[in-house]
């Protein structure tokens, strides 16, 4: 037997053979060939190691395999047929996570600065009759710092500094990215119940406390405010 | 002769539920010890394992009956593990402790010992197809027929590999194994 035949041999060697013995002309051949030797001694090896099974102490309940693969199963079945819903505490939840929360505060500062200015150029276009100037500081830093504003919906979007925008295109940016951000984060729900794109609803009501707790803000933080708000709206 | 796993096949889609449960006891353990082999985790075998039976069940409708039922379900297994690979990034198993293997040889010498478990390691260290070609052929003696049909390939394939891989082992192990050149 050449090496050739042999390695052929050895290549279709089975546990059954090992246990049965070899067959006498690749004894004969092994013994005088050290190269072969080794490829019979690294295929029996590989065999033999996986006779071999582990015991860690971690090996499964096998009477109760079968019934995992069943609940698995079952489990596949609800997800496939149950659409995925909102339950009032998940929901709960993810609005008073921190990003959102952020979010919406940043998203405030905007409206803050287009009533700041709105106010400060005596015309008062919004609806938002109630709400308190927004200390000049923040339109200043944002002038340094345009933020994208989309003109309309097909368009591109330009960067503009918001000092160039009359405060109605102000109110239109801040509902835009509103809307933005609620859609990026899917939660569209919200998009159409609280902020509506042709105006705000009840404006006081969900925008009054955020603006209350922006006026407590140094204008450093109101700066960290505005860069999240761009983080967190991809151009 | 009729083969028992195509029998239980038809007995569970004509609406037996048992048959596929005896299908799951007849396999689980081979299966399980299969993707330990290749994943190295247990909670991650049994988790693919079981997931295994559930993509098994799930396509059994579509089971063509052109291999066995063991081939085709060692490539739905091998499939989820690769999966799992790619997914966890670890490419390499971890190292299972050889002391811990039922040993049949009480007098078994250091030695022998190492050359196992650096045996274990190079099978580790070899090519993915070259790996999983080895496993399969040396665990419950696979045929090279069944091996190509698991692993997609084709018989010479499977042999080819078989070969390239046992040439690295040779090339890696030699001199532990008391060859001169490696």
């Amino acid at each position: 037997m050449d090496c050739k035949r042999a390695e052929r041999q050895l290549a279709f060697l089975t546990d059954l053979d090992l246990d049965r013995g070899l067959d006498a002309s690749l004894v004969r051949h092994v013994d005088s060939c050290p190269e072969c030797r080794v490829s019979l001694e690294l295929v029996r090896g590989l065999i033999q190691s996986n006779r071999w099974i582990p015991q860690t102490g971690h090996e499964p309940d096998w009477g109760s395999f079968a019934e995992g693969v069943k609940r698995r199963l079952i489990a596949e079945a609800c997800k496939g047929t149950r659409p995925e819903g909102w339950s009032v505490r998940s929901v709960t939840a993810w609005l008073f996570r921190p990003a959102f929360g952020l979010g919406m505060a940043a998203a405030a500062v905007l409206l803050a600065l287009t009533l700041g200015i709105g106010y400060l150029d005596g015309q008062r276009e919004t609806p938002m009759e109630t709400r308190r100037p927004v200390p000049l500081q923040v339109s200043a830093t944002s002038s340094l710092n345009p933020v994208p504003y989309l003109q309309f919906a097909s368009e591109d979007q330009v960067l503009v500094p918001l000092e160039t925008l009359p405060s109605n295109q102000l109110v239109f940016l801040s509902n835009e990215l509103l809307s933005r951000l609620t859609t990026e984060e899917q939660l569209e729900y919200m998009s159409e119940d609280l902020f509506q794109r042709t105006g705000f609803t009840a404006p006081e009501q969900h925008f009054a406390p955020i603006e209350a707790r922006l006026a407590e803000l140094s204008p450093a933080e109101l700066r960290r405010v505005a860069y999240a708000l761009e983080h967190m709206i991809p151009n | 002769m009729r083969d028992d796993d195509f029998q239980l096949v038809d007995e569970f889609l004509a609406g037996d539920q048992e048959a596929f449960e005896t299908l799951i006891r007849k396999y689980q353990k081979e299966i399980y010890y299969f993707v330990l082999r290749i994943v190295g985790n247990e909670e991650d075998a049994k988790d693919i394992a079981q997931m295994s039976f559930v993509n098994a069940f799930r396509s059994l409708a579509r089971f063509k009956k052109e291999s066995k039922f063991k081939t085709w379900l060692y490539k739905i297994a091998l499939n989820l593990c690769r999966n799992h690979l790619k997914k966890s990034r670890a490419q390499q198993t971890e190292e299972l402790d050889p002391s811990l293997a039922v040993e049949d040889d009480p007098a078994k010498s250091v030695i022998e010992d190492e050359k196992r478990v650096q045996l274990r390691k190079a099978v580790e260290e070899l090519p993915e197809k070259q790996r999983l070609t080895v496993i399969l052929r040396t665990y419950k003696d696979l045929s090279y027929a069944d091996v190509s049909r698991i692993l997609g390939c084709s018989e010479g394939a499977a042999k080819a590999n078989f070969h390239f891989a046992l040439q690295k082992l040779k090339k890696k192990l030699g001199k532990l194994y008391g060859l001169q050149k490696s």
